[in-house]
């Protein structure tokens, strides 16, 4: 379950890869995140040399609305999420899932 | 009737005695030995040899009660002779190593005997006895014997119990190593172990590297292990300190896995020596070779 799109390799842990999350699609108020699927590290913007935070190591929730990180509003981001989070541009294509199955 | 060792040799055992021959000895008969002992001799002209043990055994009047060696031979009694037999040569004929059942006797009944043994020599015997007691002791649970640590027993039982035989489960879904390292519930898996789980194996789709440990998870484990034993002593570890979470890089000195994914297979999944662990505190919230 790596994420669909990233836009870098993690700076912090080496391998993960910063993926592109959506969250709060069941409140009709959808957000990004940018979140290390190794370390956790999440960036509030696609921009990996921002301000990064963790969350709880053991009740993770999205820094913007509280929820679980790994919850049912959210998952990683396909194209169409991407796009309507204005993120397309900060993709890296040599970094995508060759296919989506068993992404959450 | 002659009681001598040189006619004992010379006289014909009769079938009855064949059948107890390398019967088992206890510990516990030797009286029962000496109570018969005076039958038997009279019966198959045998010389039993008596015991050093006083001579209250030894006083055929002293249990006038007891029953003749009429009937049959005593188990007990040739038991014993056997364990004479091989130290002193006074009973020829008595081997060691061979197999009898005694069905009847005139101590049947009487001693608590297993109704059919495996005989090898007295000592033999007697430390197979005490440890199939001692088996027995610790498969039930009782402790006997003083130990300074537990039993192997005992030891096995919890290996058993633990999860892929390293982790103590502190309950919760919390689980400990033995260098102290905390796997508990989070990731994106749902728990950290399932989030180590995808670092025993292989994901060739994923993009960038991807890395393996050998072993399955009790290979992986038992290598975090020994990595996180490493860096709390800063042997060729460095370490990164980064708003409570703490990155180590452990050179293990040797291979401990491979580096998959998409540009692992590219490179021809090279070995990895090292290790890296991310820690929240002592919780581990990933860790893979690299």
């Amino acid at each position: 379950m790596p994420p669909r799109h990233s836009i870098d390799i993690c700076p912090i842990c080496g391998c993960g890869l910063c993926g592109i999350r959506i969250c709060g699609m069941t409140d009709k108020h959808p957000h990004g995140l940018i979140v290390c699927d190794e370390c956790e590290a999440i960036w509030l913007r696609p921009d990996t040399t921002s301000e990064h935070q963790y969350p709880d190591a053991e009740d993770a929730l999205c820094p913007i609305c509280k929820k679980s990180l790994w919850g049912p509003q959210s998952r990683w981001a396909n194209w169409d999420d991407c796009s309507e989070l204005g993120w397309l541009n900060a993709i890296s294509p040599q970094l995508d899932t060759r296919s989506d199955e068993g992404s959450v | 009737m002659t009681d001598t060792t040189e006619d004992r040799g010379n006289k014909r055992r009769s079938p009855a005695s064949k059948t107890t021959l390398g019967g088992l000895v206890l510990a516990g008969v030797v009286a029962l030995y000496s109570f018969a002992r005076p039958a038997i001799n009279e019966r198959t002209g045998w010389n039993l040899p008596s015991l050093p043990t006083g001579g209250s055994v030894d006083d055929r009047n002293a249990h006038p009660s007891l029953t003749p060696a009429g009937t049959g031979t005593s188990k007990p009694a040739l038991a014993t002779a056997t364990k004479n037999a091989a130290t002193s040569k006074n009973a020829p004929g008595v081997a060691a190593g061979t197999q009898t059942e005694s069905k009847s006797g005139p101590l049947a009944g009487r001693v608590p005997l297993p109704a059919k043994v495996t005989t090898g020599t007295a000592a033999k015997r007697t430390a197979d006895s005490g440890a199939s007691q001692a088996s027995r002791d610790r498969s039930s649970g009782a402790n006997t014997e003083p130990r300074l640590g537990e039993s192997p027993a005992k030891v096995a039982t919890q290996d058993r119990q633990l999860l892929y035989g390293i982790l103590k489960d502190l309950g919760d879904r919390r689980y400990i190593s033995p260098a102290g390292l905390l796997f508990t519930r989070g990731s994106a898996e749902g728990h950290r172990l399932d989030h180590l789980k995808r670092h025993t194996v292989d994901d060739p789709s994923r993009a960038g590297k991807h890395g393996v440990f050998d072993g399955g998870m009790e290979g992986a484990l038992v290598t975090l292990d020994r990595a996180y034993e490493r860096a709390k002593t800063g042997t060729r570890t460095t370490k990164e300190l980064d708003q409570g979470r703490t990155v180590y890089t452990v050179d293990m000195g040797t291979r401990v896995g491979y580096i998959g994914g998409r540009d692992g297979k590219q490179q021809g999944n090279p070995m990895a020596r090292r290790v890296k662990i991310v820690l929240d505190e002592n919780r581990v919230i990933t860790a893979y070779p690299l």
